[in-house]
């Protein structure tokens, strides 16, 4: 049997005649009305989707694209005070701005070659290291006023300029994650005895990097 | 440029009725004109899809239904009014005018169980074919039959049952 054969003249007649006088009274006109609203609705939700899409493309753009103009707001990289006793203190937290530094100990009192090396970075090295504060040449022991320490993920350097003999320089080479190496070169390129030339490779003092 | 509707109006001429008279007969709901103007909104606001969809009378209705089925799940927590009550499928108090239709076949089609009400409305009133009742109701063909043959073996002991009573 098949479903044709259930669907019979007379059970037609009882089921659906008793529905034809129903009728649909609403007009076209309010149903294509309705469906326009509808229609704007669904745009103005696609705009609006849009709109939340690129705004979240935006942040997330702003949030992964690397931020230079950003750095002012940054904690300070690093400090340098004069303390009461004449030692120059230098902090270092971050590996930004070197040249900056170098221009800060100047106005200090000191003379330095400033160099930081970022992690993955080109590393290039001051013509003299000393790999361990323990092993500071005489000269570096007495420019260097007190063993470098850490301090909240920042390196802390003393440096007394009046013991840097007229000329040299010191040298400052931060190593993201890796220590600071300390080393004074003289007025003529040479290291003093004790310094090693270009060495790397001291962990001494872990300065902190971003 | 919006797409192109032509057909919806000669469409919705032939269809309404029949959308109508099925859903009212599925659900005896006084409300069943307004979702089934709403589902013929939506059909005109998607008529580029439902202008070629192999059912489009089917797609209304399925949409009306699912329009009603939303609408009490918003207001399900709501104490129904007297005059909108759900189901009404109370005999003389259902569809959209009460005298329209006969009490004793919204009485009969009540007390089908839902699966085969929906069957009968489908098959009897918007002429769905086998097939095309199995795909709108998500069920198999020969579901559709077994449905279909309980519902009218029901349905003829009461409505014949009745009508021999009605004679004299």
């Amino acid at each position: 049997m098949t479903d044709d054969d259930l669907i019979t003249g007379d059970l037609i007649t009882m089921v659906a005649e008793p529905f034809t006088g129903v009728r649909m009274t609403t007009p076209a006109g309010p149903i294509e009305a309705r469906g326009r609203s509808i229609q704007r609705h669904r745009r103005q939700g696609l705009a609006a989707a849009g709109a939340a899409v690129a705004a979240v493309l935006a942040l997330v753009t702003f949030a992964v694209l690397p931020r230079p103009h950003l750095a002012a707001v940054q904690l300070t990289a690093w400090t340098v005070t004069t303390e009461p006793s004449g030692i120059v203190a230098v902090t270092i937290g971050d590996l930004h701005d070197p040249a900056g530094l170098q221009r800060a100990l100047q106005a200090h009192g000191v003379p330095a070659i400033v160099h930081f090396h970022p992690p993955g970075g080109p590393v290039s090295v001051s013509s003299c290291m000393t790999r361990v504060p323990s092993k500071l040449a005489a000269a570096e022991k007495r420019v260097f006023a007190k063993p470098p320490t850490t301090s909240g993920g920042r390196a802390l350097l003393y440096i007394d300029p009046a013991a840097v003999p007229r000329a040299d320089k010191i040298t400052i080479d931060a190593f993201g994650g890796n220590g600071i190496s300390l080393g004074l070169v003289t007025h003529d390129g040479h290291c003093p005895p004790g310094s090693s030339p270009g060495r790397i490779g001291m962990k001494t003092t872990p300065a902190g990097h971003r | 440029m919006g797409p192109d509707r032509t057909g919806f109006a000669e469409f919705y001429a032939c269809a309404r009725d029949d959308c109508l008279r099925t859903v009212l007969a599925i659900t005896g709901d006084r409300q069943a004109e307004e979702y089934v103007a709403e589902a013929f909104a939506r059909a005109w606001a998607s008529w580029r899809t439902v202008g070629t969809h192999p059912a489009p009378r089917a797609w209304v209705v399925r949409t009306a239904l699912n329009l009603r089925i939303s609408y009490w799940r918003r207001h399900r927590r709501e104490v129904p009014d007297d005059q909108d009550a759900f189901p009404v499928v109370d005999g003389a108090a259902a569809g959209p005018d009460p005298g329209v239709v006969d009490p004793q076949i919204i009485a009969a089609l009540a007390a089908l169980p839902e699966r085969q009400r929906q069957v009968i409305a489908l098959r009897f009133l918007l002429d769905l074919d086998t097939a095309g009742t199995a795909q709108m109701l998500g069920i198999a063909p020969g579901t559709v039959t077994a449905h279909l043959a309980r519902a009218v073996s029901t349905l003829r002991a009461q409505l014949l049952d009745t009508e021999q009573e009605r004679r004299p």
